[in-house]
């Protein structure tokens, strides 16, 4: 979010902020985003305030969520009621397949069976609806149709992991493509937000119920919301040209420019042998890979002519590959290391990530769309 | 003996008998008794079906049809008559029996579908005929027939006046002439003043005339007593004509009856010409000069001729505007019609260029080049044999006036520079709509912009081209009045622009290369020759075009505010992607040096950044805090342009206060040397930059002394120092540059 902040400060100095059509988020910018779009301070007021959350930090807000409210009870209750008997549920139907592998003795069924019961147990609460709660003291009751700056669209990006496809909540309408179009009350912002955001490594689903309306029918359908990252990094593939649509969200846009706060190449330090750690590692190399691919699919809209321009600006870019250096760089290697987890920030750490936000804003619009 | 194709079908057409239930019978078949011939059927076809409306061919209910079907069928139509002559006085019916089914036939004859297809469009012409639809509203008319057995083409080229009742007689220039053609201009009423020269006779008639034209003289004058021409009038207009033709040569009659245009709409002029040849016409002559006031033997000799000749009817090639819809009408290159082009250097390009814009009609064409024709390059550049040694601009002018005789076209073999310098010459080349500079010149591009950025008056668009060394990429600027800079300001922008670009380096090789083996010259006659670049006739009518057409789209669709340049590229070696580009630039902020008289063109992104270094200036320090930063771009001493294209922010050894700002030089020399390498030394340290807020953007008494420090010291090693100043606030900046010359302090 610092070095979003510091991106979004070059933006605002260039002129370039209050032109931005089109607003896509995924994971930890979808905060910054929905801060932004959801708020008509000026931009001084926005950037105090912004400085100010990260100072403090949203893991307190959700730590005071656990304690204060109803929250922590819900959590403790879900795991109690349900996470237990899941597991003695899950160890039941292992030994089971352990069993019918070794003798072919006939227990498919019943292992379906526990899995239908495992999953049909309620969960009343969780650290990411804790997360919800705690981002509605930042957007209260606003729904994701209440942006306050004008001719902006939002898209706030999740994955629905049942379907296994992007779940976006937007100012123009919210759904999937595989169930339709959500009707009835619009989501609230903490919702979206802490469903784009839900990390799957650290932080559990978001369980949602929504009434969708599609090809004229309308039906009540179960999500399952994990972080949008997981399916687009980037939050681009709204703004990509060649999209149809009919079937899915199309925001034509002229420039895109994408704000990406990933640490970039492994150092290849690691020895990931353990299945946590290999399981992470394997999840971060899929990532990104798949970004690559989007970031050469983006260039290759520009070199063709499908889009006017794009800009990368990227945390963890090779220093050695910038256009040119400012004497003053935060150096990739000062800040790659920093962690998204939502923790208090130090000022000297606020003070490196957004000047590296600012400083790599600056010279890719420099170099790259100048014409902006 | 039957052929493959014409048993398959007789095959079809009995499929097409047994399914119609009577409507359609063969009542006779002759097949061939030698190769080659055609089988004959004779047909009977059931009519009572086609609803008929008036003005429709009232068909019997029966028709008998005479069907030919050609050895080589469906390669070749079959032919379709009626029995009998009946209909022949409608549209369609021609030689009074033959059914004109296709229109085109080579895009409307399908011959996989044989008989079938064929026998659909008998069906479909049967309905329409006794509807009256085979000329449905909207549609172009069948023109009427004259059977041509002249091989004269007539080519009337301008709009024929509107006959008034009964009938409009006069003349028609011949503006052309040869063994192939005659070509007619102007019409002239015979009741004005008969010009001098050679006389086409003519009558138009406010009617129609028989769809089918007489064949005989005798059967022409008796159409046209009944539609009240007097034989008299168009013997006298024949032999006025007679007389205005020298000895050998034949005469014309045209023939105009209103029945050409489109259905339902405006009926024009439908021309038809009668040639009567030389020989006949020298008797007339001799006739009316043998006559006297008490003998008119050559009034005898008229109608003695008239009861007995046939008419000798010619082709007609349709050249009048109100007939003829050009085949650019929608093409891009519809804007140069009519329009007044000056065309600076006739080479590889310029030749090419003028032959296109002759042939999409251009109205004035202004030619100039000094070189002439050599042998050399005959290869690629639109010149003949016969034309080395000829100045290119006048050859130039020779080959527009042979491909389009309209084009008014003017060739000048002075030298354009020199030219320049000329008030009134500079007043003739900007007083056209376009200014071609097709001579890839640094000195014209330069004198450009000299003569140009002074003139008073507005200069109209200005497109340059040029060729790459292989003639495999080209490159085009055009400049509007409205944004500074022409040939010379406009080639540097796409070498900064496409410096940016990782994919633009194959342009920027091409056409600012730093390589040797690039750098080398290539002299086709060594010693001898001037450097050139390397291609044929082909790459340069290819890439010419290209441009051309893409020329033709900027002028036809401008946007008036902006710039534009455009890279072209045959060469192939790079798939997929985009290996051309495009550039447009808004206008520059415009500043003129008070001290030493330079203009000072600052691009929009330059200020565009400089602003936002202000805003993060007044966001962090406050709105009275100046800040500033380094200007780069270059400077031209000899047009006393100074060029700012792009900048940075404040360095971060620099000091910022209230009341001054101190430019630090930490990373300064490294970004210049980034810039320099990169835009091939297009883009360099030029000067610096720095606020006053809230106050006036001139220089202080502190900005004064800076300057005499920095320009009588040791240290800064360049002539001279661009200072921009920025007043006011980021919102609404007021902004003054000013040039300090190391020469203003020794």
């Amino acid at each position: 979010m610092a070095f979003h902040l510091g991106c979004l400060r070059a933006l605002h100095d260039r002129g370039l902020l209050g032109k931005v059509r089109v607003l896509s988020t995924v994971s930890g910018g979808s905060v910054i985003g929905a801060c932004y779009a959801y708020s008509s301070d000026d931009f001084v007021t926005f950037d105090r305030k912004l400085v100010e959350l990260l100072r403090k930090g949203i893991q307190r807000m959700i730590l005071r969520e656990l304690l204060t409210s109803a929250q922590g009870v819900k959590i403790l209750l879900t795991l109690v009621v349900s996470g237990l008997p899941s597991a003695i549920l899950w160890c039941l139907s292992s030994i089971l397949c352990v069993c019918r592998t070794l003798t072919g003795a006939p227990t498919r069924r019943i292992e379906r069976a526990l899995v239908a019961f495992r999953q049909s147990l309620p969960v009343w609460g969780s650290l990411t609806t804790a997360f919800e709660q705690a981002l509605k003291k930042l957007f209260g009751s606003n729904t994701v149709l209440d942006v306050a700056r004008p001719d902006l669209h939002v898209v706030i990006n999740a994955c629905d992991l049942k379907t296994g496809t992007a779940f976006r909540f937007g100012s123009q309408r919210s759904g999937a493509w595989r169930y339709g179009k959500v009707v009835g009350p619009a989501p609230t912002v903490a919702k979206a937000v802490a469903a784009s955001a839900a990390f799957p490594i650290i932080l559990p689903p978001l369980i949602e119920t929504f009434q969708f309306s599609k090809a004229g029918n309308t039906k009540v359908q179960t999500v399952v919301l994990t972080d949008g990252g997981v399916f687009d990094n980037l939050g681009v593939s709204v703004l990509e040209p060649g999209r149809d649509g009919d079937i899915t969200d199309t925001y034509p846009v002229t420039h895109i420019i994408s704000l990406n706060a990933g640490p970039g190449q492994l150092d290849g330090g690691d020895h990931p042998f353990w299945c946590v750690g290999r399981v992470t590692k394997s999840f971060e190399a899929v990532h990104r890979k798949s970004q690559d691919h989007v970031y050469s699919r983006l260039h290759r809209h520009v070199e063709t002519g499908e889009l006017d321009g794009f800009g990368m600006v990227y945390l963890g870019q090779q220093d050695h590959r910038l256009p040119y250096k400012p004497p003053d760089l935060v150096t990739r290697d000062t800040v790659r290391d920093y962690p998204t987890d939502f923790a208090p920030i130090s000022v000297k750490d606020l003070s490196l990530l957004t000047m590296r936000g600012e400083q790599l804003t600056h010279i890719i619009i420099d170099r790259y769309l100048p014409q902006l | 003996m039957k052929s493959d194709g014409q048993a398959w079908a007789l095959e079809q057409l009995s499929e097409i008998v047994q399914a119609s239930f009577g409507s359609l019978e063969v009542l006779d078949t002759v097949e061939p008794t030698e190769d080659g011939e055609a089988v004959l059927v004779s047909l009977s076809v059931d009519c009572s079906g086609y609803p008929r409306k008036p003005g429709g061919i009232p068909f019997r209910s029966r028709e008998r049809l005479l069907l030919k079907l050609p050895a080589n069928f469906p390669l070749e139509l079959p032919r379709l008559d009626f029995a009998h002559k009946r209909y022949g006085d409608f549209s369609h019916v021609q030689w009074g029996s033959y059914i004109c089914l296709y229109q085109a036939p080579d895009s409307e004859w399908q011959p996989e579908d044989g008989l079938f297809g064929y026998m659909q469009r008998v069906d479909d012409w049967l309905r329409a005929a006794a509807a009256d639809e085979l000329d449905p509203a909207g549609m172009p008319l069948h023109p009427p027939v004259t059977y041509a057995v002249s091989s004269l083409k007539i080519v009337p080229t301008q709009d024929t006046p509107v006959p008034e009742p009964p009938f409009w007689a006069g003349y028609a220039k011949v503006t052309r002439e040869n063994e192939n053609r005659i070509e007619l201009g102007e019409w002239v009423e015979s009741s004005g003043a008969i010009p001098d020269g050679r006389l086409a006779a003519a009558v138009l008639l406010p009617n129609g005339m028989p769809h089918e034209y007489p064949k005989s003289v005798s059967g022409l004058l008796d159409e046209l007593n009944a539609r009240g021409v007097p034989i008299q009038i168009i013997r006298l207009m024949i032999q006025l004509g007679v007389l205005r033709s020298e000895s050998g040569q034949p005469l014309i009659f045209i023939l105009g009856a209103a029945m050409r245009g489109i259905a339902g709409g405006q009926r024009l002029q439908h021309l038809a010409a009668w040639r009567i040849d030389a020989q006949r016409v020298d008797e007339m002559r001799a006739a009316i000069r043998a006559a006297t006031d008490d003998n008119a033997s050559d009034v005898a000799e008229f109608y003695d001729w008239a009861v007995k000749a046939n008419i000798e009817w010619c082709s007609v090639y349709e050249d009048r505007p109100e007939i003829v819809t050009r085949r650019d009408a929608e093409s891009a290159s519809a804007w140069w019609k009519g329009r007044h082009v000056v065309l600076l250097g006739c080479g590889a390009i310029g030749s090419a260029v003028a032959m296109l814009l002759a042939r999409a009609g251009v109205g004035k064409l202004q030619l100039y080049d000094k070189d002439s024709v050599k042998p050399g390059v005959l290869v690629r550049q639109l010149f003949d044999r016969y034309q080395i040694g000829a100045n290119k601009a006048k050859a130039t002018a020779q080959n527009v006036r042979y491909a389009n005789p309209a084009v008014e076209a003017l060739s000048s073999p002075a030298d354009i520079v020199r030219l320049l310098e000329v008030p009134e010459r500079r007043a003739d080349i900007l007083a056209a709509d376009v200014i071609i500079n097709a001579t890839a010149s640094t000195t014209v591009a330069t004198s450009l912009e000299k003569q140009f950025r002074t003139w008073p008056k507005l200069h109209p668009p200005i497109i340059s081209m040029a060729l790459g060394h292989k003639a495999d990429q080209s490159l085009m600027t055009m400049a509007f009045q409205a944004v500074p800079g022409i040939t010379l300001d406009l080639d540097r922008r796409a070498k900064v622009a496409l410096s940016n670009l990782a994919k633009g380096k194959h342009v920027l090789d091409e056409f600012w290369p730093v390589t040797p083996d690039r750098t080398r010259l290539f002299q086709p006659e060594p010693g001898c020759s001037s450097p050139t670049f390397r291609g044929s006739a082909a790459d340069v009518m290819a890439l010419t075009a290209l441009m051309t057409n893409v020329a033709s789209r900027w002028l036809a669709y401008p946007s008036m505010v902006v710039a534009r340049a455009r890279s072209f590229d045959l060469t192939g070696q790079r798939t997929g992607g985009l290996n051309e580009f495009e550039f447009e630039w808004p206008s520059d902020i415009i500043l003129v040096d008070g001290r030493n008289s330079y203009q000072i063109r600052v691009t929009q992104t330059a200020l565009s950044g400089m602003r936002a270094w202000m805003r993060k200036s007044e966001r962090v320090n406050g709105r009275r805090v100046e800040t500033g930063g380094i200007l780069f771009g270059h400077v031209d001493e000899f047009l006393k342009i100074v060029w700012v294209d792009e900048i940075s922010g404040p360095p971060p050894d620099s000091v910022q206060s209230s009341t001054a700002f101190v430019c630090g030089t930490a990373g300064v020399s490294e970004v210049n040397a980034e810039k320099t390498k990169r835009t091939r030394k297009s883009v360099a340290f030029v000067g610096m930059w720095h606020t006053h807020p809230g106050g006036i953007p001139l220089p202080s008494d502190t900005d004064y002394s800076a300057m005499t420090n920095l320009l009588t010291s040791d240290e800064f090693q360049a002539k001279r120092f661009l200072m921009i100043i920025i007043g006011a606030d980021s919102s609404r900046p007021l902004i003054s540059g000013t040039v300090f010359e190391r020469a203003d302090y020794q």
